[in-house]
């Protein structure tokens, strides 16, 4: 293996080299940032889950094309117990809301927002 | 006959000149100091970049801060995404306490995307942050 790894340059000089030090440093940082930015996106995908589908449980509750991009953006990092349950559109004509599971939701759809909330955004 | 004598020329060499003259040696050790330092450094970047490896690391390096970017980005566009959506859902006041769930929410996407539905005013770390429309305390 060091035989191997000194072919590509891993000998005395390089270990004592300042600049593969600094290097090495900046490359533990990124890779713990990069580490806790992924925990970061997880955490948050995983209390998305239960806010969005407890919200469904209300009874003027609309499925939206924000239901898809979110669902989307958590794609992967949703709770298992959650990942079936996820409210999404299908604004393809004659399309219905369903879950992620890919039964049918009886939700309304909101797929067009030039009436309704529009006006707020 | 003896030739007369000369009368030896002590020069004494004012203080000044001896200050200015000591002061262009340090600083020419010092520039040297400085040069070889600059030299040294150059000569440790040049091995470094010559090895293989050392690629290797700032390949890596790259692609730790792009990894993190990616993470951040798709943070930030999930939070909007979900800011969004809880907005249009209730568009028809402003709700003065959100549930547990919702509090998750805010808090996790603290830095990331901002929700309008919800009055944050009561909500640490959220009410830290205050806005124009509260006025001045």
């Amino acid at each position: 293996m060091l035989v191997w790894l000194s072919k590509f340059g891993f000998n005395r000089a390089f270990l004592v080299n300042p600049v593969t030090w600094v290097a090495t440093a900046l490359v533990g940082v990124a890779l713990l940032a990069a580490n806790g930015a992924d925990q970061h996106y997880d955490n948050t995908c995983a209390v998305i889950a239960p806010a969005v589908i407890g919200a469904t449980a209300d009874d003027e509750y609309f499925v939206q094309k924000y239901d898809n991009l979110t669902y989307q953006h958590c794609l992967g990092r949703i709770p298992q117990q959650w990942a079936g349950q996820w409210p999404l559109t299908d604004c393809s004509p004659g399309g219905q809301a369903h879950w992620s599971n890919g039964e049918p939701a009886w939700l309304p759809q909101k797929c067009r927002f030039n009436t309704g909330v529009y006006q707020l955004f | 006959m003896v030739a007369p004598e000369v009368p030896v020329q002590h020069w004494r060499i004012p203080a000044v000149l001896m200050t200015s003259v000591l002061v262009a040696e340090v600083g020419s050790a010092t520039l040297k100091s400085k040069a070889v330092k600059r030299t040294e450094q150059i000569r440790y970047l040049r091995v470094f970049l010559r090895t293989p490896l050392a690629w290797a690391l700032l390949l890596l390096l790259v692609g730790a801060v792009a990894a993190e970017a990616r993470h951040r980005e798709g943070n930030r566009l999930a939070c909007a995404s979900v800011a969004m959506l809880m907005d249009r859902q209730i568009f028809r006041e402003k709700i003065a306490g959100p549930g547990r769930a919702e509090i998750r929410v805010l808090r996790a996407c603290v830095e990331y995307a901002t929700f309008t539905t919800y009055d944050t005013n009561n909500i640490p770390p959220l009410s830290t942050v205050r806005r124009i429309s509260d006025g001045l305390p």
